[in-house]
Parts: structure tokens; sequence; C-alpha cells
């Protein structure tokens, strides 16, 4: 049974990491060579890379995607927090309802709103303009952030604003001064959440868009891996180069986002 | 003095009832402007002769439905999506299952791989699709380079342009991308399973397996119920990975409900029967989804 588990538990390490391995080990390797299915470089180059970042907008990319990431983390991050402390600590007339409408938005496939999105941005002329795809990814993030929220909402005893009203603290300083250090893990989890959601959107980044100016990672990595089919020195490249500033942030926020993720999804 | 008073108690009260309105307001409006207004304009859409995205037809009543109802490729895009989301579910459910199973300890190796082994659900999707893409290819792909040199294949798989494998293959590249994210999930549920339901079940001889089945998954009921409601609908709408592999062939055998509306507007133009498709995709969303909670909900 042991040596099951640890037979199993490499198996799944090996399934997880082998393709990070590969693709990383291959954007090193010489453009002659890359075809050839060697576990270790001949030789090393970084040809790739300095080819992805001069040759290609990969770094306008990069600042878009960043821009669009934090802008949706920021804003979803406000809009849910209040929200949800009204809905999970406040009592009042259309709690109940205000809460499904919220979580109602997982029903609907995000495909069906590709055509309508685009309608209404175009509307409000925001078509290639970078605060549309920040619109929508805080839509998208909503939802699953805010049933989130509840775990960390309800760990909090209800005596506790209790008191603070009784002492004639108002509302919003309750929740600013009492509430908000108390699920501080729930807000990092949100925060990391809405990011991840947003750096990894596509669909509407490739529809909402349309100016090389304007693109975010994903459609830019789309576009190499359709151009240069051949070229997979660039692809393979450009695939590290989309995971890194992911790794990086996960390194320092990842152990609390997933001790959020924890904590918020069994209360 | 007095009356100066009772206006300032009056108007406090009156901010103190307006409160939960003005902090969930805002991200209600939010949603209603971006989600429930576009579905609007969606059935609106879905009664008309729109082709191009951005121009405007002309009304026809029900024939766009009309159209979605006999389209073969409209229900064999439902076939293909319920062997979609089947499948993620077997597959993802038994390894996000025991991969929980076996980091639900205190060693500091679990908890580490418990942080890092979520990365592949943090990753864009279509990065996701170049690993694997650069890993199957039917040419130079390594799998290929193993399986000939270990003598197991003959000539090369072309597993992705095969119509019988291909949407295999993606269900299980689409779960190498998402199981990561239910096994947190998974093991946050059962770190919160008291340990004293194990010790006396071990007490009365129960094995592991009995454990499993009369512990462990009873007491998962909440989480598996959310799992269930949330990660069909989730897995249902994937697109964007079917379609930077596939795009939806070879000969339509990836054609999944969500590909074949955006192909129906974005590349046939035709944007009345890509609406319609929508309309009738969501109301059985909504069926399962009304279904799923009266049948599947926790009884406590």
């Amino acid at each position: 049974m042991k040596l099951f588990k640890w037979i199993y538990g490499i198996a799944l390490v090996l399934l997880i990491a082998f393709p990070f391995y590969w693709v990383a080990i291959s954007s090193f390797k010489l453009p002659d060579q890359i075809l050839q299915a060697d576990f270790w470089p001949k030789e090393w180059t970084l040809q790739h890379y300095n080819e992805l970042i001069n040759a290609t907008p990969y770094l306008t990319n990069l600042r878009n995607s960043l821009f669009v990431s934090f802008g949706t983390m920021i804003i979803t991050t406000a809009l849910v927090v209040p929200a949800s402390y009204a809905i999970y600590r406040m009592e009042f007339k259309g709690r109940k309802f205000f809460y499904y409408l919220i979580l109602a938005t997982f029903i609907f496939p995000t495909m069906l709103l590709l055509v309508p999105v685009y309608n209404l941005m175009s509307g409000v002329n925001l078509i290639d303009n970078l605060w549309s795809l920040i619109i929508i990814n805080v839509t998208f993030a909503a939802p699953f952030a805010t049933w989130l929220m509840s775990g960390f909402f309800k760990s909090i005893p209800p005596s506790l604003d209790e008191s603070a009203a009784v002492d004639g603290a108002g509302q919003l300083r309750i929740l600013f001064q009492i509430i908000l250090p108390l699920i501080a893990p729930g807000l990092a989890t949100i925060a990391v959440y809405s990011f991840v959601v947003s750096w990894t959107e596509f669909a509407f980044a490739s529809v909402l868009i349309s100016s090389e100016a304007n693109q975010v990672l994903t459609v830019g990595m789309n576009q190499i891996m359709g151009q240069y089919t051949v070229r997979w020195g660039w692809t393979t490249a450009g695939g590290m180069l989309t995971v890194i500033p992911v790794l990086i942030f996960f390194g320092i926020v990842g152990k609390y986002f997933v001790r959020g993720l924890t904590e918020g999804s069994i209360k | 003095m007095v009356a100066k008073q009772t206006r300032v108690r009056k108007k406090k009260n009156r901010i103190r009832k307006a409160m939960p309105y003005l902090l969930v307001g805002p991200l209600v409006i939010w949603i209603l402007l971006t989600v429930f207004l576009p579905l609007s304009s969606v059935i609106r859409e879905s009664f008309y002769s729109t082709g191009f995205v951005g121009t405007q037809g002309d009304f026809v009543g029900f024939e766009n439905y009309m159209n979605v109802f006999g389209s073969a490729a409209y229900w064999g895009a439902w076939q293909k999506s319920l062997l979609w989301v089947v499948g993620n579910m077997v597959v993802q459910t038994i390894l996000a299952f025991s991969v929980a199973l076996l980091l639900n300890n205190n060693r500091k190796i679990s908890q580490m791989a418990r942080t890092w082994m979520i990365i592949p659900w943090v990753i864009p999707t279509i990065v996701v699709a170049i690993f694997w893409q650069w890993i199957l290819n039917g040419s130079y792909g390594v799998l290929n380079d193993v399986l000939l040199s270990l003598n197991i294949i003959g000539e090369p798989l072309n597993l992705l342009g095969d119509s019988t494998w291909s949407l295999f293959v993606i269900i299980f590249i689409n779960s190498w991308h998402w199981f990561p994210f239910l096994a947190v999930i998974l093991l946050a549920g059962l770190s919160g399973i008291p340990k004293e339901l194990y010790e006396a079940s071990a007490m009365d001889g129960a094995n592991k397996w009995q454990e499993f089945w009369k512990i462990t998954l009873p007491s998962l009921q909440h989480t598996t119920f959310a799992l269930g409601l949330v990660g069909t609908l989730w897995m249902f709408n994937i697109f964007d990975l079917i379609h930077s592999l596939t795009e939806g062939g070879p000969a339509g055998t990836t054609t999944t409900v969500p590909v074949l509306i955006y192909q129906e507007a974005f590349e046939s133009y035709n944007l009345g029967n890509a609406s319609a498709m929508s309309v009738v995709t969501a109301l059985f969303l909504i069926m399962f989804a009304v279904l799923f909670v009266r049948f599947a909900a926790p009884k406590d």
C-alpha cells in the first residue's frame, strides 16, 4: 500500500511537471535541434527568447495583460467585499434575491455573451479598449468570488459587529475597521482568483480587441502559434514567458491563496 | 433644537436602512448591465435574420428556432458536449479524489504539494494547448518518439488529428488543466471531517474502501454537490481549449455546443441562428441546474 502510494505520487508529479519541463527545455534548444527529442539540450541558447522579445509584440502584450489583470483584481475586490458583507452579515429585504442573481451568472455559458457583449461594448465605444476586458473579466470573477467570501464572513462571530454597533460605530466603520482585517485572507484569495481569471481569459480578449497595440498575452500567444506553426522555438519560449510571471506571482501569494481557498470553501 | 435632533436621527436611520442596498448595489448593477442586458439582446436577436455581427436583419419570428431544432449539427454538438462533460467529470473526479486523499495529511511534502500542484490551473488555456500540442505532435512530438523507441507503436500517432481519439485527448488535456483546482477544494472538504469518525469505524473493523464509501463520501456531500453543479456548468462552457487545439475538427468530431455557437456567429456569420442556439442552450442549462438542485442537494 505504501509503495503503491509512492509510485502513484511520483506518477502524478511527472504528469503535472513533465509538460513544464519539456517546454522549458525545448525553448533553450538550437533551432536545428528543437525537433529532436533530446531530454537535455546538446547546446543551450537564448536565441528564441531574444527573437521573441525583439520581433514580436510580447512586451506590449505583457504590459496589457498586467494592466487588465490588476484592474480586474482591484475592481472585483472592491465590488465583491461590500456586496458579500451585505449579503452574509446584514438582514434586508431582497437579500436572497440579490444573492441568487449574482450566482445565476454561473449558469449562462460565457459563449452566449460573446456577441451581445461585443455589441454592448461597441455601443459604448469600448471596442479595442482594454477597459472592455476589465469590465467583462470582473463579471466572470465576481460570482465565484462572492461564493468564496461566504466562508470567511461566516467564521466571524455575529456578536462582534453587534457589540461594535452598540458602541455607536457606523456600519461602514464596522466593515472597514473591524471586519476587513479579519477577512484579509479571504480578500487575498479573491484577489488572486480574479487575477488568474483575467490572466487566462482568451475568448473575449480575441473578439473585443482588434489592434495589435492592445492585444493581451493569451491572444498574442495564439497568433504566434498560428502564424509560425513551424517556429516551435518561439512558441515554447513564448509559453515559458507567459507562465513565468504567473509562477513569480504565485510563488509570493500561492500559499495564502490555497489556504484561503481551503478556508473559504468549507464553512 | 429637538426638532433638529430628530431630523438628524431620522436621516441616520434612513442611511442605516439604505446601507445594505448601497453595499450590494454596485455589484448587482454591474452584473445586470454585463450579463442580463446582453442576454436580453440575445433573445431579441434570436428573432431576427441578422448575419454579420453589428448589422441588423429583419424580423423572422421563430424561423431561427425552427432552423436550430431541425439542425443535425446542433444536436450532434450536444452529443459531443454530453460526452465532453461526462468524460471530464469522470477523469477529474478520479484524479482529484486520489490526489486529495494522498495529500490529506500534515506531512511537510503534502503541504508544499498542495500549493504547487495548482499551477496547471493558473496558466492560460492557450499555453496548456501549446504544451500538449508540442508533446503530442504527430510528426515530432516527444510522446511519439518515446513510444516508437520502446517499440510500443510502429508508426507515429497524430492523436489530435484523429477523429476517433481527438475528443478524448482534449478531455485528458482539459482534465490536466482543471483537476488540481478540484483537488484543492476536495482537500478543504476532507480537512473538515472529524477524526473521531474514522477512529470509530476503525474500531468497527472497517477497511479503507468501506471507510471511503461510508464516511468520506457522505461527509463531503456539500462539497461534491457544489462541485457537481458549478463544475458541470464550467466544463460545459469551455471553449478556448477546444478552439485552439482542433477548432472543432477533425470533421466536426470536437465541435461541442459552445464551439458551434462561436462558429455560427463568427465564421458562418449567422448571428440570428447563433442567438437562437444560445437561447435554447441556456434553457437546457437552467433546466439542468434546477433539476440538479432539486434532486442532488444535500438533505440536511
